[in-house]
């Protein structure tokens, strides 16, 4: 078969395309190595975000199945008991009960488990819908690509929090509708970029390459101009995803997010709050979690950026 | 004055406000009616039928949005569904409250960010490093978190403070403080970022070896040019400062324009929410075109279109 020949059973261009390919992946994998994974390892903050980072990942996905305290049910025997340190991790409330006695351990590291799910998923969700409607308005312009671009700045006039707080209270507070609005009013920022970048890079060479050879539109996009996003994009993507922890928990803290008795961070700042002169810890605890959380993965974002825009000169 | 690109963003931001508005038209109503919410069952299923056809909520819903939509070219943005005034009216009085605490909020952390921003740039050491550890914490701890830190120290252990209501200066300063902790870290931190980075342009060496005093290279040379992309971001951030506000609020018990908002939605008061919503695009987008122009006029390049 010839090079420039199309494989119509694989769908592949052959050796021209790969040429093409290979041409733009020097400055990829300059960045993705080993030592990009250094320089989190090498530089503190990162290091103890990455710690607290995974600590918290760690029981968002495992947590049902290591605590010994049920976070939701009520055990009036104990309610509002002060943090104790003991040596029996297990028969010991380390960091006190709440109203009704459940421990405060265990909720928050549930309570993040509801959080970050929400968080990481809706900010994936939103990536999605962004990259895919952005790169649509970048390589068509027209009227779909300035529909699109005014979706995108609705968001940014009616910011999520605003949004979520008519969609919510409309249809019942829900993870299910939190999930779907995160992702369906948060895309903006990600079509901005990529339809900026799209734009930037259309006019490339190898785009006109891959097009000579017969590429179809959806296949240069996909293919070549679309690796050249993930560096931004995923910047992006990290601070989205504290953001949407914060929207998350601001909801829950208004009363429109996830509704008790699921445990959730703003849920257990709201009730908190109430008994900041007597149970401190009510309201603390989470709040330092959340805290602690969204330090994390600012740190590591901000480090990511840094350490690729370091290694792109490279 | 307003060139063919200033007019291009405002059609822009016109098309958007009719997007915004139609987008919570429909969704408000997507769940039904409040007819239901307001009378809570106590009432004959004939005497609902009556209040639907009174508010207009039995007829299609294409019908309902031309209405709507002549309503509000004459100006009258409805009733109140709960309490019967007009809409505008109530908007209009919260929002004056919500101003006192906004306005203050907003200068403040204006006028401290760039000072201590600028210190932290310029002089490498402690004070820098201490000023940029802060701003990471602050840009990390939630409002409300922030907002319940502050009443425990301040009210409830060394009750310095008053936490709830609105009356005396007093209880202005925590809600001022927790509205301006977000930002003023963002901010700090850009501004630090900005003339970090501008300090090491060509210009500045130029302008210090023509004599010029250290603080005046950077009140006339560095600042100005730093702070374009601040001014911008200021003027995106009209909507996380909205959103903020509205968190302080909660917290606080302060009975503004934010609670207002919480409260439409939770009864699903239809006008106000269209209001609201209305009154929070045309700010933030008014925000967007402000700081684009501000852009304009200080940044002359711009202006002539190179």
């Amino acid at each position: 078969m010839a090079d420039d020949e199309k494989n119509e059973s694989t769908g592949d261009f052959g050796a021209s395309e790969s040429v093409i390919i290979a041409a733009q992946r020097s400055t990829a994998q300059k960045i993705w190595n080993h030592r990009f994974v250094m320089g989190f390892v090498r530089y503190p903050p990162a290091f103890v975000a990455l710690i607290i980072a995974s600590f918290f990942l760690f029981f968002a996905l495992f947590a049902p199945f290591i605590v010994s305290w049920d976070p939701n049910k009520p055990v009036l025997a104990d309610t509002l008991q002060p943090p104790e340190w003991g040596i029996m991790f297990n028969s010991v409330h380390v960091l006190g009960t709440d109203t009704v006695g459940r421990d405060i351990f265990v909720r928050t590291l549930m309570g993040g488990r509801t959080s970050i799910l929400l968080g990481f998923t809706g900010a994936t969700g939103a990536l999605s819908i962004g990259v895919v409607l952005g790169m649509i308005a970048g390589w068509k312009r027209g009227v779909i690509g300035a529909t699109i671009m005014r979706w995108a700045d609705l968001q940014i006039a009616l910011p999520l929090l605003l949004m979520a707080l008519t969609v919510a209270a409309v249809f019942g507070p829900g993870l299910h509708i939190l999930l779907i609005l995160f992702s369906l009013w948060f895309w903006g920022p990600y079509a901005r970029i990529s339809e900026g970048l799209t734009l930037s890079l259309k006019n490339r060479e190898f785009v006109e390459a891959a097009h000579s050879i017969g590429a179809k539109p959806q296949r240069i996009v996909f293919r070549h101009v679309l690796p050249h996003l993930f560096s931004p994009l995923l910047v992006l993507w990290s601070f989205s995803c504290a953001i949407l922890i914060i929207i998350e928990a601001s909801l829950s803290f208004l009363g429109v997010g996830i509704p008790p008795p699921t445990a959730s961070w703003g849920g257990m700042l709201a009730e908190g709050r109430q008994y900041l002169h007597r149970a401190y810890w009510l309201a603390m605890i989470p709040g330092a979690a959340i805290s602690m959380m969204v330090w994390s993965i600012n740190t590591l974002g901000d480090r990511l950026r840094d350490v690729i825009d370091q290694r792109q000169y490279l | 004055m307003i060139g063919p690109v200033m007019a291009k963003r405002i059609f822009q931001s016109a098309i958007v406000l009719f997007l915004l508005v139609t987008v919570l038209f429909f969704v408000s109503r997507m769940s039904g009616d409040p007819v239901l919410m307001l009378t809570e069952g106590a009432i004959e299923p004939e005497e609902i039928d009556k209040l639907r056809k009174a508010y207009g909520f039995d007829k299609p819903l294409y019908i309902q949005f031309g209405r709507f939509l002549s309503e509000i070219a004459q100006g009258d943005f409805g009733n109140s569904v709960r309490t019967f005034e007009p809409a505008t009216d109530m908007v209009k009085q919260r929002v004056g409250i919500s101003v006192k605490m906004v306005v203050p909020a907003f200068l403040t952390y204006i006028f401290l960010s760039i000072p201590i921003g600028c210190l932290a740039a310029v002089k490498r050491g402690a004070i820098g490093a201490f000023a940029m550890v802060v701003s990471l914490i602050g840009q990390s701890v939630p409002s409300f978190f922030l907002g319940i830190l502050y009443i425990y120290f301040f009210a409830v252990t060394l009750r310095w403070l008053p936490v709830f209501g609105s009356g005396s200066w007093e209880h202005y300063i925590l809600p001022i403080a927790t509205l301006c902790g977000y930002p003023l870290a963002k901010y700090t931190r850009l501004v630090r970022a900005q003339v970090s980075e501008t300090l090491t342009m060509e210009f500045v060496r130029t302008a210090r070896a023509k004599g010029l005093h250290e603080v005046n290279v950077i009140r006339r040379h560095v600042l100005r040019n730093a702070l374009l992309p601040v001014i911008t971001t200021m003027g995106v951030d009209v909507g996380t400062l909205i959103g903020s506000a509205l968190i302080v609020e909660a917290i606080f018990a302060w009975p503004g324009f934010g609670t207002l908002v919480v409260e439409a939605a939770k009864t699903r008061d239809y006008p106000l929410i269209q209001t609201c919503g209305l009154l929070i695009g045309t700010l933030v987008l008014t925000g967007s075109i402000i700081a684009d122009f501000a852009y304009g006029l200080i940044d002359p390049r711009i202006r002539r279109g190179s």
